[in-house]
């Protein structure tokens, strides 16, 4: 189980729309990005 | 062409066909007006990719959308291409029957174990309209200390599915929670850039700043997300439902600042119900009055006894008074609580976690004060004549309380009228007797028998 979140997680981290040039505009947060993406938007339908 | 498998809905059904040279699924599932399915789409560049699956929907409860799903039409719509914003509002205006064409996902679903509930208790505010990280705005799910969450599911270890304790009757749809080591690292995070961006200062100000110093130190640590020891950052606890049985009352604690009432409300529920309310006798080292009975005013020790007994961490609190030592064992409180009586305890905030970490199961009322107006009317009353800056004080007083210790409250009584203080307390406390109470799950799992 433990290897499968592993898993989960790498892909997750693999998937998001990382765009660093956005994140420094917006400013406050930058700091974060260095371990924690944004993860790619989604919506409810 | 095969019949469907007896356990799909009538209204939901999969076909398998040949679509512009790809293999794709074709299904149907029956959309209410304005209820949404439960799913949520992302985009991988061109494509619309049904990136979650919600408890509680239609989608959910279909079984015939799965996450990883490239959706290519819907109703005849081409969805290929489109942004998931116009996705969104698409679907939002449509209703029922919806007809998707889909690539199914690649990826092979894990068994579909059926997912234990957890019961947590949150220690933190959560505002997900504040929150940039989290995946999809209209499925976050706000909460505020002390709040009971059932999490539903941990697919994601980022991002819970979750109900509030009492919601999940008009939110047929889970919400999206930060998942604990998630929460752990964000926190871990901020907290090392407040120190990063603190500049230098010099005086007064380094007493405030050594706090924050010594929580540098236990940085967040990856291998120890599960450990719920991590005082550092509080996130979630696990909980239990317990109900109090008729022969074991469980102790009411009344916590709070000094001249809020806590002293007042206990000498009411001992004398008004004296038969149901009794103190744990209290240790002390004085020697015994004239008019004094061991074992009913005190139990009268040796200091050696009693240094003896401090050393084995037998007190739940104790100080020292004229020289001599005073003390509340675990035992003394123990026997109440096989006596069938209620003991009442009034203690320091630094006792409770003592108290917590015992077999003693507590329930801890924190004793709140009123507006500064109203306080002082209070007080007034009770022939004092306090300051302003006295007011101000055990305002401040009960707010960081409240920010230190509120993790170990079970409930709250803002005291703004003595009498209406002692309705809702007595109201709590007979509550335990009809309903049971969210406990941390580590209590009954340790159950040794008192």
């Amino acid at each position: 189980l433990t290897f499968l979140i592993v898993k989960l997680r790498e892909k997750r981290q693999t998937e998001g729309n990382y765009s660093p040039s956005n994140q420094e505009q917006t400013g406050s947060r930058m700091e974060m990005n260095n371990t924690l993406k944004l993860p790619p938007e989604e919506r409810l339908i | 062409e095969m019949l469907l498998e007896p356990t799909t809905e009538e209204h939901a059904y999969e076909r398998v066909a040949e679509y512009g040279g790809e293999t794709v699924k074709i299904v149907r599932i029956e959309k209410a007006r304005d209820i949404p399915l439960g799913a949520t789409v992302r985009n991988d560049v061109e494509s619309v990719i049904i990136s979650r699956i919600v408890k509680g929907g239609a989608a959910e409860k279909s079984g015939v959308l799965h996450e990883g799903d490239e959706v290519l039409e819907i109703n005849g719509i081409e969805i290929r291409g489109k942004d998931v914003n116009e996705v969104f509002d698409l679907l939002a205006d449509m209703h029922g029957t919806l007809t998707f064409v889909l690539i199914p996902s690649q990826q092979t679903k894990n068994s579909p174990a059926k997912e234990m509930v957890v019961h947590v208790k949150a220690h933190f505010d959560y505002d997900p309209s504040d929150d940039p990280y989290i995946p999809c705005r209209e499925l976050g799910l706000s909460f505020q200390k002390g709040d009971v969450l059932h999490v539903i599911s941990q697919e994601d270890p980022n991002w819970w599915q979750a109900y509030r304790d009492g919601d999940e009757d008009n939110q047929p749809l889970a919400g999206l929670v930060p998942g604990k080591s998630f929460q752990q690292q964000r926190e871990a995070m901020k907290q090392t850039i407040e120190e990063d961006k603190e500049p230098e200062k010099s005086g007064k100000l380094w007493c405030a700043k050594k706090n924050k110093k010594k929580r540098k130190k236990v940085l967040y640590n990856a291998n120890r997300n599960d450990d719920y020891d991590n005082d550092e950052i509080l996130t979630y606890e696990e909980m239990s439902l317990y109900h109090q049985p008729a022969s074991r009352k469980r102790p009411i604690v009344l916590i709070g600042p000094p001249n809020c009432g806590q002293n007042e409300l206990r000498q009411k529920l001992m004398e008004r119900e004296a038969d149901r309310f009794a103190p744990a006798v209290p240790h002390t080292t004085r020697s015994m009055r004239d008019n004094e009975v061991n074992g009913r005013d005190y139990l009268f020790v040796s200091r050696q006894f009693f240094e003896a007994d401090m050393a084995s961490n037998k007190f739940i609190e104790h100080g020292e008074y004229e020289k001599n030592l005073y003390g509340t064992s675990i035992d003394s409180v123990r026997q109440v609580i096989n006596s069938a009586k209620i003991c009442l305890l009034n203690l320091h905030t630094q006792s409770l976690r003592i108290l917590r970490n015992s077999d003693l199961k507590p329930y801890i009322i924190f004793i709140a004060p009123p507006s500064q107006e109203r306080l002082r009317a209070m007080l007034t009353k009770e022939g004092k004549n306090p300051k302003p800056e006295d007011l101000r004080d055990i305002i401040e007083k009960a707010r960081e309380m409240e920010q230190n210790y509120g993790h170990y409250f079970d409930a709250a009584v803002v005291n703004t009228d003595l009498e209406k203080a002692y309705q809702e307390l007595i109201r709590l406390i007979n509550k335990l007797d009809t309903e049971p109470q969210w406990v941390p799950s580590t209590w009954l799992r340790l159950s040794r028998g008192l």
